[in-house]
């Protein structure tokens, strides 16, 4: 194992380039986003690129998700990991809920009206929402209508029931799905096309743009059902653009094009595809003004649900859309200065110490507990240890068959048992790593052992323990850290829509346990599991 | 400097006899902060992401069925069973083996799932058989590589998504090379051990295996029946076998006690503790490199340089060995896959003749040290001391090189499916 790891550190120290630097007249930064190669998305990230060719502004671009998923980009985003992202509304809702709102069935009537609602009645609003998060709104892009495929024509809700539909997280997506009585199944993108072949799904809902370029093969029609409207953001870190000269904050904002022209872009493109799909066979059905008032009456009770639900200033974002609705109906723009309001940008603050404290509390209790009884400690422990893995495993299992059963039966799935499935997994995997320790199992290369005289063993025993714990106590510090920073920035799983903190607090608090294990191993050598176990 | 620095020191943390997985953290923290933004939290957040990934869901219970079955009945009898049909054949059961991950690779997708899968319930058969150890783990280990060319297959996917290819046509394209392997394997297993004693055929054994292993043989049946008939994912499939192996051991085979799975479970967990911390600072480097934009720098190197499509073929099967040692799968195609594809392109091969041969190159990553992911899961899932499993692997390395120059040298063997 040791001629193992040794090539990777030589190649990360010559492969490796070095940081980006933060000149003071150049400002950089990483670009993410998702991009199918070829889309109006691609084009516009290239002239964001060639449009700051010349400008101090040096941006390393990752546009295929080389950086992960969009929870991932976001979380990247919020910590400055990330200085820019194009995000979709979906995936944004994770860090302003109130996003959700926007994607609600039925709540706009034309392009035209969402067009003049945005630029009126909601770039303000959320600007501030952003800003409360630590994120800078830089424009709204475009993806456009949302749209029904199947292996079938979906003309009426009633077409729709009891199919099984792949829909993404959202809850206004969900709760759509779940009024036209579809059975709504999440699925990953590298489920989707596997699972429309196999039939685990027959459908679902999309964008006629990320239609064409992943999933129009596997349907044999397209119901343009145009239930709600799509857009994405561009989204940068406030404090990194906070930082930037205001000629860089010109360019960067700029760069991308105007609202107008990426939308443009956009729409342009989906005419062309629907018209490809036709001439491919793909059948293309356009709604009846009866049959789309059907659509209506079945989908408008999610609209009060999904506000009671969200909270926040969900209902307020909905007020402003109905407001502006009225507006465009009477043509009517409102006067210049009144929808702009100044937003206050409120980055974390008390509560990540708070979190900390009482984490550093729960730390010393349990050293006191160890150095005082450390056999009763780690008897107590490994308990513990143990009923946290097995709990671990019962929820994985449980979770994840519980919703085929589910599925099977009754038609519908059970909305965020994978993710939950997740959870289990995290809390087995990581509580498994001290019944690991416990027992001397974990990957321990042993190349070396015998360079140490037989003398010396006592002293190195310890001295292999202390490491080891004082390692696990650095790492379990580290997460306790990042744990108070997802719990102040309010971070929470998309499907579950459950905050996340309490899950990742299994890494500080497993990694806590671990070095309380392998220190109390360092002064009491006589517990440690029977020598031999270990393996290479 | 800082490299050497880190060398001893890592040199020291060895004779200090630390776990791998304090060496790979301290390598990692040392990383994030010297080489990248000089925040050692960032480690923490990809640990995080890394661990919250429902694709690795299915690890955990496939591994957990596996305990099941052979702490109960449904290993044995299903060893009966190929040990009874396997018997005129020298070497049979080897073929059986590989022959079950060609089988399995067609619905799994993925090649961690495919070796445990199959390896939970043939490794130990194999080893009972008197096959040996180490072609025993090779062979796993290599079998559970099909995973990713044998459609359906998540690389593929993820190519055909970053290139703009054909999803369908990479499911076409990938059958011919998956065969070519599958074929390679099975001939290289049936030879290995083509001194392996054989019998003639007992009907009334055959027989009375089948019938007693009438519920471990229906197993499979149902995780492939299941996934082809949509009624569940690969993933879920991992729960569906769980509870399955508990309710034919607990209620008809009757071996097996609630405390036994307790045990079961426990053990499973020390397994997956073992192992998961190191494959999520794993999983963190090449988050890493691709952050601080390593492998993308290669590319580009390339790019620069090679004029010829012989050189380009050479220099890009070389860079996408280097890589696989140290990334994922999925994390070297997001970043590979759209710089190089355009220059294959330029030099006139095809996208999915092109992204047939990533695959197949990037499948060896996963047998390569250190970063290895079948290395690393069955050095744990197996029991198995971690230079055991690499030596192991060498013969079946050599086998998919030969796979590899075939592969890119003859595109019809990919594309003949296309037309």
């Amino acid at each position: 194992m040791a001629r193992l790891l040794l090539p990777l550190l030589l190649i990360l120290s010559l492969l490796a380039p070095p940081t980006m630097a933060q000149g003071s007249d150049v400002l950089t930064g990483r670009a993410a986003a998702n991009t199918p190669p070829g889309s109006p998305w691609d084009r516009q990230w290239g002239r964001f690129r060639d449009n700051l060719a010349g400008q101090p502004v040096r941006i390393e671009f990752f546009l295929r998700s080389e950086l992960g998923g969009e929870e991932a980009m976001i979380a990247g985003l919020r910590r400055n990991r990330i200085q820019i992202a194009g995000l979709t509304l979906q995936g944004l809702s994770s860090a302003v809920p109130e996003l959700a709102v926007l994607t609600l069935p039925y709540l706009f009537e034309s392009e035209a009206e969402v067009d003049f609602v945005y630029e009126h009645y909601l770039t303000a609003p959320f600007r501030r929402l952003f800003r409360q998060r630590g994120l800078e709104l830089l424009q709204w892009t475009e993806v456009g209508w949302t749209n029904l495929y199947a292996d079938r024509p979906l003309l009426l809700p009633a077409d729709a029931a009891g199919l099984k539909l792949r829909g993404s997280p959202n809850p206004a997506a969900q709760g759509f799905l779940s009024a036209i009585g579809a059975d709504a199944v999440p699925l990953g993108i590298a489920d989707l096309v596997p699972a429309l072949q196999t039939k685990l799904i027959q459908g679902g809902l999309s964008g006629v743009v990320f239609h064409f370029f992943v999933t129009r093969k596997y349907a044999s029609d397209f119901t343009l059902t145009q239930h709600s409207y799509d857009t994405g953001a561009l989204v940068a870190n406030a404090a990194w653009l906070a930082r930037a000269t205001p000629e860089q904050r010109r360019a960067v904002a700029d760069a991308f094009g105007s609202a107008a022209t990426t939308r443009g872009e956009v729409r342009a493109l989906v005419a062309g595809q629907l018209k490809t799909m036709a001439a491919e066979g793909v059948r293309v059905h356009v709604l009846t003004p009866d049959q789309r008032a059907r659509w209506v009456e079945v989908t408008a009770p999610v609209h009060e649900a999904l506000l009671n639900e969200l909270g926040g200033d969900a209902r307020a974002i909905y007020d402003a859309i109905q407001r502006g609705k009225a507006a465009f109906r009477a043509s009517e723009a409102p006067p210049p200065g009144q929808a702009e309001e100044a937003g206050e940008m409120m980055l974390p603050g008390p509560p990540k110490t708070v979190t900390l404290g009482a984490a550093g509390v729960l730390a010393l209790a349990l050293a006191a507990f160890a150095l005082a009884a450390p056999a009763r400690f780690l008897a107590g422990l490994g308990r513990a240890e143990k009923a946290l893995c097995l709990g671990g495993f019962l929820i994985m299992a449980v979770a994840v068959f519980a919703d085929v059963v589910w599925r099977t039966v009754t038609g519908r799935g059970i909305v965020g048992a994978l993710q939950l499935g997740v959870v289990g997994m995290i809390m087995s995997a990581y509580f498994g790593a001290g019944l690991a320790s416990a027992t001397g199992t974990h990957l321990r290369p042993r190349a070396f052992d015998r360079l140490v005289a037989p003398g010396w063993e006592p002293a190195m025993v310890r001295l292999q323990e202390a490491l080891t714990g004082l390692f696990c106590l650095g790492f379990a510090i580290l997460a306790a850290d990042v744990t108070a920073d997802s719990a102040a920035l309010g971070e929470t799983f998309p499907v579950l829509r459950a905050v996340l903190w309490p899950v990742q607090a299994v890494l500080p608090l497993a990694f806590l346990a671990l070095a309380l294990r392998h220190l109390v191993y360092a002064l009491r050598p006589d517990l440690r599991p029977a020598a031999g176990e270990a393996k290479e | 400097m800082t490299a050497l620095l880190l060398v001893l020191l890592l040199l020291l943390l060895l004779w200090l006899r630390q776990p791998v997985f304090v060496l790979l953290g301290v390598a990692a923290v040392l990383a994030y902060t010297v080489w990248g933004d000089g925040e050692a939290r960032n480690l923490i957040y990809d640990v995080w992401n890394s661990s919250n990934s429902e694709v690795l869901v299915s690890i955990p219970l496939f591994i957990l069925a596996g305990g099941i079955m052979s702490r109960g009945a449904i290993a044995a009898r299903l060893v009966e069973v190929m040990r009874a049909l396997a018997r005129p054949i020298p070497g049979g059961l080897a073929l059986a083996t590989v022959l079950s991950c060609g089988i399995f690779a067609a619905i799994s997708g993925s090649s961690v799932v495919t070796m445990l899968a199959v390896g939970s319930i043939l490794y130990p058969a194999l080893l009972q058989s008197g096959y040996d150890r180490r072609f025993a783990l090779g062979a796993l280990c290599a079998g559970g590589t099909l995973g990713i060319i044998i459609p359906p297959s998540i690389p593929l996917i993820l190519y055909g998504i970053a290139t703009d290819t054909s999803i369908s046509d990479l499911f076409l394209a990938g059958f011919g090379p998956g065969l070519l392997l599958l074929t390679i394997f099975a001939i290289y297993a049936v030879w290995r051990n083509r001194h392996m004693p054989s019998e003639r055929w007992d009907g009334a054994e055959i027989l009375s295996a089948l019938r007693r292993g009438a519920f471990a043989l229906a197993m499979p049946a149902l995780i492939l029946g299941g996934i082809y008939s949509g009624i569940f994912t690969v993933t879920e499939a991992a729960a569906v076998a769980v509870v399955y192996a508990l309710a034919v051991e607990l209620l008809v085979h009757r071996e097996m006690s609630l405390s036994d799975l307790r045990d079961v479970a426990l053990d499973t967990g020390k397994l997956l503790g073992g192992l998961f911390v190191v494959l999520a600072l794993a999983l963190s480097l090449n988050m890493f490199l691709t952050y601080e934009r390593v492998p993308a720098e290669l590319a580009a190197v390339i790019q620069d340089h090679v004029q010829s499509k012989a050189l380009f073929l050479v220099a890009t099967n070389l860079l996408l060995l280097l890589v696989g040692c140290f990334m994922d799968v999925g994390s070297a195609i997001l970043v590979l896959a759209p710089l190089l594809t355009p220059i294959a392109e330029g030099f006139g091969m095809s996208k999915v003749h092109f992204g047939i041969m990533m695959i197949v190159n990037l499948e060896i990553g996963y047998l390569t040290p250190p970063m290895g992911l079948n290395l690393i899961v069955a050095t744990t899932a197996f029991r198995e001391q971690f230079g055991t499993v690499c030596r192991a692997v060498l013969p079946w390395i050599g086998l998919m090189l030969l796979a590899l120059v075939l592969v890119a040298l003859f595109p019809a063997i990919s594309l003949f499916a296309l037309g």
